[in-house]
Order: structure tokens, then C-alpha cells, then sequence
């Protein structure tokens, strides 16, 4: 009688949508389901086909992307020798978000892509609203931007 | 460009057009529905970041909201609709004709009598016909406000339909903030989308912002200015009050419209000229009060407007449409100012334009 009841409860109302997927992308593996829900009500789905200009040098920066499938490319008039080329599961714009508020190179679908954008007002929402949750995150920039230094100039700071 | 996608087009124009038509008569509803959710969204958000399910959030502030309106009609209501009763007795008492209550009363007895004399130190002057027929022109109007009341009575009660129809509005609304603007960014084409998330996150803020300094100035204004006027001794204070607040939405020139209002009803109610003095200095020390105390406290920035701006911007609106849009027009315009110069920042450094 009462497991009858829990299940026509459950039937009434279905448990939320929990966003896991979203665990893949490094900046928010740490994060609860709950924060998941807070991070996904925030997020944009955009859809480029193969070749599509994304956003050009110089641009104010107001999104960061989340690759969710495809390629992106990523060049600089500025210093033509750098080429960066990112796959699924990569996040690109958030140095720019900490560094300044332009683009510094120029991002192109290479493939047809779908990108999650998440507007830096909302990320910096998230992380003023929900200190537990902005901690997190911040945390795991740190993480990122730490990997990358080592990987790109080799230097211990 | 086909022939298939024109006419599809035309078609999709077509059911936007009829869409607009058979939805117009709720435009308004919505509008205000837009409005009240503006103006909690701060809290439910709050709310919602503290952990609460944003439905839940919702329907709290709902019952608080509830709750103050409940204690509003009861201890404030009752006053202001005998504050209201007594000015209409006035008006429409039938024992004295009103004109001869009118001339009744202190101050306009006096100008009676001194034009009656002037009349009779230079005879051929007839002044007091001419004063006569002023009188008896506002008496008429004056006469005329019940009626107006009366013959209003269906858009009266469709008002208070109005009423209980925007809380659910406002409620989906609110629940669904999230994904109401989500779906319109998603309709931007990629070329646009971040422009179209800056313009968005602008006007959000900007609308947000100004519409519930708007509301905290209005409801500040007519507490302040109900004591105050409450202390000097000015009748009906509570209505002037209220009239005040809803005035003060209009920059530079609302206070003086107030004041003119509680300066006519001293005039009106009989008490000593005077009076109008100690009230005028009452309003001042609100409007000081507000505007370097309590606005900078709750807005933090001023809208800064030209006052030759807001001038032209009110009579132009009162042309257009009344009362209503002498109060709305100068939000819009400000509105619509700071969208201009957000879309024309952004055209630009998107290489657009």
C-alpha cells in the first residue's frame, strides 16, 4: 500500500532532470547535482555548422563556450604562428574573462558544433550568489589554468 | 531568395499579425505582469540561491505579499476611503448649493469681498460676474468627478479582475524566467547571439533596476510625505500622500504637482492660507529627505535626465495619452535612451555597423 503511494507520488512528480553531463567539462566536476541544475538554467545551447565564424578577434567577450561536440579553431592575427585547436569537452574564453574584456583570437567551427555558452554576468552570478558553488568553480579554473601553464612554457611559479 | 521561403514568410508574418490581434486585449495584463515580476524577482532569486525551489520561493513571498495587503485594507483602507467620503461630501452636500459653499469658505470669502468692494469703488469694472462664472465653472467640474466615478464603473470592475488575473501571470513568469529567455536567445541567429544576450542582460538590468527604484520611491515618498503632511495638519493627508507617492514617478516635476494638490485642498478645506506655507516646507524637507538620503540609498545611482528633457517629455505625453502616459513616458524614454546607446555601443564593437 505505502510502495503504491511512493510510486504514484513519483509518478505525479518525476524526479528532476539531473544534468551529469555537464560533469565533463573540468571547470564543474565538482559540483553537487543541485549546483549542476543552478549552472544548466544558465546555459545556452548554440549550434555552428562546419566553418561558421564563432566570434573574431577584438570582440567584447560576454560568453564563455563549452564544447559539448565537434572542433573549434582558434588563430590570432596577432601572433599567426599560434593555433590552437579544441575538441569535445574544452572551454575556451575563460582566460579572456580574467585577463580582459576582449577576444584575443579569432574562434571558427571547423566541424559542425555544439557549443553550451554560458554569459560571464550569469558565471559571475553563479559564483557571488553561491559561495559553495563559486569556490568550486573558481577552484577548478585554477586547476585549468595551472595544467596549462605547465603544459605550455614549462615554468614552475 | 525562392518562392517558397517568400511565401512562407508572408505566411509566418501573416499569424504574427493575427497573433498580435487576437491577442492584444491582454497586452496589458501582461505588461503589468512583467512588471510585478520584475519587481520580485530579486527576492525569489535570493530565495532560490539560499536553496528553496523557485516554485515554493514564489508562493512565500505570495503569502507575505498577501499578508501586507490584508494589514494594508485593514488598518489603512477604512481611513483613506473617510479621508475620500469626507472630500466628496463636500462636494456633493446638498443642504448650501456649491457655489455658495464655496464662496463660503475663508479665503475665497475674502477675495469675494474685496472684489465686491473694488466693484463698488470703480462701478463700471464688473468684476463680479466674472468672478461669479469662475466659480460656478469649477463648481460644475468639481460636480462632475462623482459622475465620472459612477460612469467608470465596468473598467472598474474589470480592474479588479485585472487584479486577481496577474499574480498567475507573474507566477509562470517568475518559475520560468530561465527558460522564457533562454528560448527568445535561442532565436537570435549565431552572428548575433552575444549582442543579443549583452542587449538583453542590458535592458533586463535596466528595466529591473528602474522599475523597482520606481515602486521603493513611490511607497517611500507617500509614507514620508503622509507624516509629514500629517504633522503640519493638513487634511486628508493620507490621500495627498498616496498622490504625492505616485507623482514623484515623474522626475523634477512630480513633487510640485503634489504639492500644488495638498495646496488646492488647504485652499478648499478652509484652513488659514498660512498653511500652505508650513506644508510647502513639509514637501521640502521630504523631497530633501528622498533625494539625498533615501534615494541614494535604494537606487545607488541616480537617472540622470535633463530637466527640459523631462518637460517636454511629460506634456508630449500628456498629449498623447492622458495621466497615464504623463507617468509612464518618462521611464520609456529613459528606457528606450539607454537601450539606443547599448545597441549603438555594441553594433560597433561587434563590426556591425
Amino acid at each position: 500500500m505505502a510502495n503504491s503511494f511512493v510510486v504514484f507520488i513519483k509518478k505525479i512528480f518525476p524526479p528532476k532532470e539531473v544534468h551529469t553531463e555537464l560533469k565533463k567539462y573540468q571547470i564543474f566536476k565538482t559540483l553537487n547535482d543541485k549546483e549542476l541544475q543552478f549552472v544548466y538554467n544558465c546555459l545556452h545551447r548554440r549550434e555552428f555548422e562546419a566553418e561558421e565564424i564563432i566570434f573574431e578577434e577584438g570582440f567584447p567577450l560576454e560568453v564563455i563556450y563549452f564544447i559539448e561536440s565537434g572542433e573549434v579553431e582558434l588563430t590570432s592575427k596577432k601572433e599567426p604562428k599560434t593555433k590552437l585547436i579544441l575538441k569535445e569537452n574544452d572551454v575556451f574564453g575563460l582566460i579572456d574573462l580574467f585577463s580582459g574584456q576582449k577576444r584575443r583570437m579569432t574562434a571558427k567551427a571547423l566541424s559542425d558544433t555544439t557549443l553550451l555558452a554560458i554569459a560571464d554576468s550569469d558565471f559571475e552570478e553563479l559564483i557571488n550568489r553561491q559561495p559553495s558553488l563559486g569556490t568550486k568553480i573558481l577552484w577548478s579554473c585554477c586547476q585549468l589554468m595551472a595544467k596549462t601553464i605547465q603544459e605550455k612554457n614549462q615554468v614552475y611559479n | 531568395m525562392n518562392w517558397n521561403r517568400i511565401i512562407f514568410i508572408l505566411l509566418l508574418l501573416t499569424l504574427i499579425v493575427l497573433g498580435i490581434i487576437f491577442y492584444s486585449p491582454i497586452f496589458i495584463y501582461l505588461i503589468i505582469s512583467i512588471i510585478v515580476s520584475y519587481i520580485f524577482d530579486p527576492i525569489v532569486s535570493w530565495l532560490e540561491f539560499k536553496g528553496m525551489a523557485r516554485w515554493i520561493a514564489i508562493l512565500c513571498v505570495y503569502a507575505v505579499i498577501a499578508g501586507l495587503i490584508a494589514w494594508l485594507v485593514i488598518t489603512y483602507i477604512p481611513r483613506l476611503i473617510e479621508q475620500g467620503n469626507q472630500l466628496i461630501k463636500f462636494i456633493s452636500r446638498t443642504d448650501v448649493p456649491l457655489d455658495q459653499a464655496i464662496v463660503q469658505l475663508p479665503l475665497v470669502h475674502s477675495i469675494y469681498e474685496f472684489i465686491l468692494k473694488v466693484d463698488q469703488t470703480i462701478p463700471q469694472l464688473n468684476l463680479l460676474p466674472q468672478f461669479n462664472q469662475l466659480i460656478e465653472l469649477g463648481v460644475q467640474k468639481l460636480g462632475e468627478l462623482p459622475q465620472i466615478l459612477l460612469s467608470n464603473f465596468q473598467s472598474i470592475i474589470s480592474t479588479v479582475a485585472l487584479v486577481f488575473t496577474i499574480p498567475f501571470f507573474s507566477y509562470f513568469l517568475l518559475k520560468d524566467k530561465r527558460k522564457i529567455r533562454q528560448a527568445l536567445v535561442s532565436l537570435a541567429p549565431n552572428k548575433y547571439f552575444e549582442l543579443t544576450l549583452i542587449l538583453f542582460n542590458k535592458v533586463d538590468e535596466n528595466i529591473g533596476t528602474y522599475l523597482r527604484a520606481i515602486l521603493l520611491e513611490m511607497i517611500n515618498v507617500g509614507i514620508l510625505s503622509t507624516i509629514a503632511l500629517t504633522i503640519v495638519g493638513v487634511p486628508y493627508s493620507i490621500v495627498i500622500g498616496a498622490i504625492a507617492g505616485l507623482l514623484n514617478i515623474i522626475p523634477y516635476l512630480g513633487p510640485w504637482i503634489g504639492g500644488f494638490v495638498a495646496g488646492f485642498v488647504i485652499l478648499v478645506s478652509g484652513l488659514p492660507p498660512i498653511m500652505i506655507v508650513w506644508m510647502a516646507m513639509a514637501i521640502l524637507i521630504v523631497q530633501f529627505l528622498d533625494n539625498y538620503i533615501f534615494y541614494p540609498l535604494i537606487v545607488g545611482r541616480t537617472i540622470r535626465m535633463h530637466p527640459l528633457v523631462v518637460l517636454m517629455t511629460v506634456i508630449a505625453g500628456s498629449y498623447f495619452g492622458g495621466v497615464i502616459w504623463m507617468l509612464i513616458s518618462v521611464p520609456l524614454v529613459y528606457m528606450t535612451y539607454s537601450l539606443i546607446m547599448a545597441l549603438h555601443k555594441n553594433l560597433k564593437e561587434f563590426r556591425i555597423i
